[in-house]
């Protein structure tokens, strides 16, 4: 796969991790 | 006694000596009473001021939470934009072309969350503008995220109620500019003055002995291998590691750089007794992460120094050990003390090759890392053991049949349920990864040929290690394995962020619910928590648990091996 596709879609893989925890500490929180 | 084995008892007992008083340091600066590096306050001000941040302002669990990913998050961008771009950049003598994405995804998550898992060699795969911009960076700032997390735990657990455990950028701050800069900078030194390149100049041809025509590598290499080794980060400059005779020239840089694998994690268990002015806990947290770490070293220590059978068979002399994969310079005994203390540490850099040790040296360093608790990383080698004891309370108190408490607060469903999920989660992400690659590469051998230097039970033990190396942020890798593509890269990665911030953020959310609720002074009827039974009972909760989840992969591996080849 071209590097200019893959640059901006593992970026947003990690970004998706990120939210993932952002949103597991309000998940914690009400568990 | 045989030098060898003087050698590494010297290594162990001075680190240990050492951390007592770093210990007592770490818990002063923490709880903001007056140190003599008091005189960086007008520095840590400034700082603050400019980032625009009130470090004196104590914030909510979720708040310091909040604080800790979102900076997390701009370092990752940080370091994508670096990596992908750094065959563009400066400092790059070499010319070095730009990583590809998926690897530099790998890589930028493997020094984001303090793992160090390297797809690439660092001749050839990084500038000198990433080594130091961005990888060094990262060693500095991810070890002080682990630190900074561990004394909100630590915040948590004084007597009395509250809501507010302190300021993240606080303690982030200062564990980067009263611990780590000064420590590492010792170490650097040190390893300058022992022959350690740091400069920024190109590879330097040379002729060999023998000969040969051939380059060596140079670099600002000194300045990061001191904070990889203080912040059990483990990433090395050059490809090899600390195998490498400019990364780690002689038996004294071994030695310090050995130390210092586990002198903070070892300070940070005994700082939470002296933080919270009870230092006989502390002494029990030290007491049971020493017993399992000792349990690890003894028989690899042995098994390296009592040869390979198959290379015996050979007819090859096995007098100094089983020294595949090893230096002569520093022997097998020192080569089988780091193999077990970076991988009970998150630490992951290596003075030998992994894949060479005996099958049962290779369980143990596995082991090391399943367990992930015994001393652990900076800080969140603590925060691990702290889910192990709240699961070592619950059971204690099911037991005796009383509301389970732990420093004077009540462990109810909630906690219980996050530790089960953060003790599960490891095994989880370990087994499931190893399937899936042992599943694709069963299917289609030949296609994936490139994986797996050797077949059967070790080149399962090779997929095995990949993914518990990276579950459990430590880095080190049974080189075997030919790891610098598509697949291992983006799925390594994913388990490395899941198995990073999951466990920082469960421990802190334990921590944050125990806080705010009421404090029962301790009586007669409390469960004592600083003594050795109670020590007994989390050292059997971390191995059950290690045990239940991990031996049948074991038995697959590396267990089979050593049946097979001491037949």
């Amino acid at each position: 796969m071209a590097a200019a596709l893959m640059i901006p879609l593992l970026t947003t893989a990690g970004v998706a991790c990120f939210w993932l925890f952002y949103r597991s500490v309000d998940f914690f929180d009400n568990i | 006694m045989n030098k060898e084995l003087l050698g590494i008892l010297v290594i162990f007992g001075s680190t240990v000596l050492l951390a007592i008083p770093l210990g007592r340091y770490l818990a002063t600066i923490y709880r903001g009473d007056r140190s003599w590096t008091d005189f960086l306050v007008p520095f840590e001000r400034l700082l603050c001021r400019l980032g625009g941040i009130d470090a004196t302002k104590s914030l909510t669990w979720q708040q310091n939470l909040v604080a800790l990913l979102t900076i997390n998050l701009v370092w990752f961008f940080w370091a994508m934009l670096v990596l992908c771009t750094q065959g563009s950049l400066p400092l790059n003598p070499d010319h070095n072309p730009s990583m590809s994405p998926d690897q530099a995804f790998n890589t930028a998550i493997s020094f984001l969350v303090n793992c160090n898992l390297q797809h690439y060699s660092g001749e050839s795969g990084a500038t000198y503008f990433s080594q130091v911009f961005c990888l060094m960076f990262l060693q500095f700032v991810t070890a002080a995220t682990g630190m900074a997390a561990c004394v909100i735990v630590f915040n948590a657990l004084r007597e009395g109620t509250t809501e507010k455990l302190g300021n993240f950028y606080d303690y982030f701050l200062k564990s980067i500019t009263r611990v780590l800069l000064p420590l590492s900078l010792v170490l650097a030194l040190v390893l300058v003055f022992q022959g350690t390149p740091m400069n920024w100049a190109a590879k330097a041809p040379i002729v060999t002995v023998q000969g040969d025509s051939t380059n060596v590598s140079r670099g600002p290499a000194a300045a990061l291998i001191g904070i990889k080794q203080m912040g059990t980060n483990g990433g090395g400059f050059f490809g090899v590691n600390s195998a490498h005779p400019l990364e780690n020239p002689t038996y004294l840089t071994n030695a310090l750089e050995n130390g210092a694998i586990v002198l903070i994690p070892i300070a940070m268990a005994l700082a939470f007794g002296y933080y919270l002015r009870r230092p006989r806990l502390g002494w029990m947290v030290f007491g049971v992460m020493t017993a399992g770490y000792l349990l690890l070293q003894l028989p690899t220590v042995y098994f390296e120094m009592h040869g390979n059978p198959a290379i015996a068979h050979l007819g090859a002399n096995q007098a100094l050990g089983s020294m595949e994969g090893k230096e002569i310079r520093l022997g097998a005994p020192a080569s089988a003390l780091w193999a077990i203390q970076t991988t009970v540490t998150s630490n992951g850099s290596v003075n030998a090759m992994h894949d060479s040790l005996t099958p049962l040296s290779g369980m143990n360093t596995l082991l090391g890392m399943m367990t992930n608790a015994f001393y652990g990383g900076v800080g969140v080698g603590f925060l691990n053991f702290f889910v192990f004891i709240i699961v070592a309370v619950f059971i204690s108190g099911l037991m005796v049949g009383r509301t389970p408490e732990f420093l004077g607060k009540k462990i109810e469903a909630r906690e219980m349920k996050i530790a089960i999920i953060i003790a599960l989660l490891h095994p989880l992400l370990i087994l499931t990864g190893t399937a899936l690659a042992t599943h694709f590469y069963a299917n289609d051998p030949k296609e994936l040929a490139g994986w797996l230097a050797n077949p059967g039970y070790h080149g399962f033990s090779e997929m095995l290690y990949e993914y518990t190396s990276s579950a459990a942020n430590n880095g080190s890798g049974f080189e075997g394995l030919g790891d610098n593509t598509p697949w291992w890269n983006i799925s390594t990665g994913i388990v490395m962020v899941l198995a990073r911030y999951l466990p920082i953020i469960g421990p802190v959310a334990i921590a944050g619910l125990l806080a705010r609720k009421k404090y029962i002074p301790e009586s007669a009827g409390t469960l004592r928590v600083d003594t050795g039974t109670f020590g007994i009972m989390v050292f059997f909760v971390i191995w059950i648990i290690a045990a239940l989840a991990f031996f049948p992969a074991l038995a697959l591996g590396p267990l089979a091996e050593h049946f097979t080849l001491y037949q």
